[in-house]
């Protein structure tokens, strides 16, 4: 039990640790208000640099969504995806090279340890895919569906419906689920921290006075090619 | 039992002063009084940098037998201990005024003595720098040697201190004796390796980056206040156009050295990588360089190549120089041929320094290229601030400075 004298010595040192804190403040307020030191950007300084293994990790790791995904491919289509991915992947690692940062692995807080058994990394990749796909797809009202996917699904729906005679509500339905898959691909491959680095990257102009701004547009454009024929291919079977 | 002929002489110097107790202290005077006379004498000297010491050499002789040794028998006991052939004779090692001051430096050393380990490490400093000042530039202008070292670089001691007195007096006798003076107090041989390290540092001032000249086969000095002095007076440069080094692109012969790494050559190498950086006011990077840096780092090549001339400054010589160093450590070679090879760039600096992580090495270095970087664009890239980048487009901006040294490393070490 805490004596008086306890309470009171707590207390001194809470005062002594707060004073401390607030004299800190007042002297970075201080600083920023003359302006020496302007404000460096703390969540982009805990950034790490893209490093060979750590993208070699990652990949090894995507490798249990992959598999999921073309779990339901027949073996011919199987073999006409190969290709795609090893372009797709060859793109997603010029571009985490482009922004210099460590690789990062979707829902790494869901998927087991890579040294667990391949059917308990399947599974759980199975789990968070099908998570997604219900979450972004089966779960929402057809209303809601057409307000979300509205503008990317148009496009693609009505060249469907004019270039192979296809059913209007059959070409938004694929292109919806096309659209889902091709979002989670890039969720896969870039999660969120990463995909708003590359965002910023893509439209600052800071970036563009130091770096070569136009060939990361060009990766960006490729992934995205190459991540909606992978897609539309999955959208068949999801 | 002592087999060590100056400890036997230490013996011989405690007894005097032990049968005389007021000697010690008549010694410490007259060292003292020695030194002051030199100093005053040069105060009144106009002649800069350029400046020769009146060397007290019989006042310094006198103080042999003053304390009862045997002028034959102090020298013979530092050339056995030292082994130095007795046939010798011209070989400065072999001049019993350096003897008898290194004499009274173990004494005080061993009895804490200061005055007297101050006073005699001057004398002994000051006598080295006549030698090497009259041997390198014989006949030297002041207002040259003026030019000559307003221009140094921050490395050069020479430009840190306002004479060549105050600099013996104020780095060199405390550097030498905070290094070597425990050596010195533990065996009295080491004050062979002392000797050697002041004629050494006295010597670098004057003329170091020593490599063949192609066509006489001679060795010569590429830097130091020597070289610069023969070409400041070739060149006919004004004071207010420094130029010591020429451009990158030149036949620039360059140290050997790294094939004797030696803690000692090995200072020097970078010392002059330092210099052939800071003194290389406009460089030029060749294209294909720019073109490999572009390509690994994404970055524009206008900023590459703004950045990369930023760093050739003297303002930069500590941060360029511990770089360098760093730099050194974390690749870990001592061949010349390695640095030379084509894949130094592409795989040397890319695995051991661009890839490398978390080591404490790499953690000093990218620490100490983040302020370097933090200066030039404070300095020169006005336009931003380098804290506004993130942390992965500041690696970038490191990738392409760790590139920019090793280029110059290159350039420096395989140019011959």
């Amino acid at each position: 039990m805490l004596t008086m004298e306890d309470n009171y010595s707590l207390m001194a040192k809470s005062q002594e640790a707060l004073n401390r804190i607030k004299t800190i403040k007042y002297l970075e307020e201080e600083e920023e208000q003359k302006g020496l030191h302007p404000k460096p950007n703390y969540a982009k300084m805990l950034l790490e640099e893209f490093d060979e293994k750590d993208f070699i990790s990652k990949v090894e790791r995507d490798a249990a969504y992959y598999d999921v995904l073309l779990y339901k491919l027949e073996e011919s289509k199987r073999e006409e995806v190969q290709p795609i991915i090893e372009g797709l992947l060859q793109v997603v690692k010029s571009i985490y090279e482009h922004i210099n940062i460590k690789p990062k692995i979707y829902a790494s807080n869901r998927l087991p340890d890579k040294n667990e058994s391949d059917e308990i990394i399947h599974e759980s990749a199975s789990r968070i895919i099908n998570d997604y796909i219900a979450r972004n797809y089966y779960q929402l009202s057809k209303e809601n569906r057409v307000k979300t996917y509205e503008q990317t699904v148009k496009s693609m729906a009505t060249k469907l419906v004019i270039e192979q005679n296809i059913g209007l509500d059959e070409a938004i339905e694929f292109s919806t689920k096309t659209s889902v898959i091709h979002q989670l691909l890039e969720n896969i491959n870039f999660p969120l921290v990463i995909k708003s680095e590359i965002e910023s990257s893509l439209v600052s102009e800071q970036y563009a006075e130091l770096f070569e701004q136009e060939e990361l547009v060009n990766l960006w454009e490729a992934f995205k090619d190459k991540s909606y024929k992978f897609a539309r291919i999955i959208a068949a079977v999801v | 039992m002592i087999n060590n002929p100056i400890d036997i002489l230490l013996i011989e110097l405690e007894k005097s002063f032990k049968n005389d107790p007021k000697l010690e202290n008549a010694i410490k005077f007259e060292l003292g009084n020695l030194v002051r006379k030199i100093y005053s004498e040069s105060i009144n000297q106009q002649t800069g940098w350029c400046m020769t010491f009146k060397i007290p050499d019989v006042a310094v002789l006198n103080l042999i037998s003053k304390v009862n040794i045997d002028q034959q028998k102090l020298k013979t006991s530092f050339m056995s201990c030292w082994n130095i052939p007795t046939n010798i004779k011209i070989y400065m090692a072999t001049n019993v005024y350096y003897h008898i001051l290194l004499l009274f430096i173990v004494y005080g050393i061993r009895y804490r003595n200061d005055a007297i380990v101050k006073s005699s490490m001057i004398l002994i400093l000051c006598k080295i720098w006549n030698g090497r000042r009259q041997l390198y530039i014989p006949h030297c202008n002041p207002d040259v040697m003026r030019y000559v070292v307003a221009n140094l670089s921050g490395k050069y001691w020479a430009r840190k201190h306002d004479s060549p007195m105050l600099m013996i007096m104020n780095h060199y006798v405390p550097t030498l004796l905070k290094k070597y003076a425990d050596d010195v107090k533990k065996d009295s041989s080491k004050t062979k390796r002392l000797w050697d390290q002041c004629w050494g540092r006295i010597r670098q001032i004057f003329i170091s980056d020593m490599s063949p000249d192609i066509k006489t086969g001679q060795s010569t000095g590429k830097s130091g206040l020597g070289p610069l002095y023969f070409n400041a007076i070739k060149d006919g440069l004004s004071i207010s156009t420094p130029k010591i080094k020429s451009g990158m692109g030149d036949d620039e012969v360059s140290s050997n050295m790294i094939d004797q790494y030696t803690s000692h050559s090995h200072e020097e190498l970078i010392d002059n990588i330092t210099n052939y950086i800071i003194m290389n006011v406009r460089p030029k990077y060749d294209q294909f360089f720019i073109n490999f840096v572009n390509k690994v780092t994404t970055a524009r090549t206008m900023q590459i190549t703004l950045i990369l001339n930023s760093i050739h400054s003297i303002k930069y010589s500590n941060y360029i120089r511990d770089i360098l160093e760093l730099m050194f450590k974390q690749i870990n070679i001592s061949d010349k041929a390695q640095i030379c090879n084509q894949s130094f760039l592409n795989e040397v600096i890319k695995k051991k320094i661009i890839s490398s992580k978390h080591s404490k090495t790499i953690n000093q270095l990218k620490n100490i290229t983040d302020l370097l970087l933090e200066k030039i664009f404070k300095d020169k890239i006005a336009y931003r601030d380098y804290a506004e980048y993130s942390n992965p487009q500041r690696g970038k901006l490191r990738q392409i400075t760790f590139y920019g040294f090793a280029y110059n490393i290159q350039k420096h070490i395989c140019s011959s």
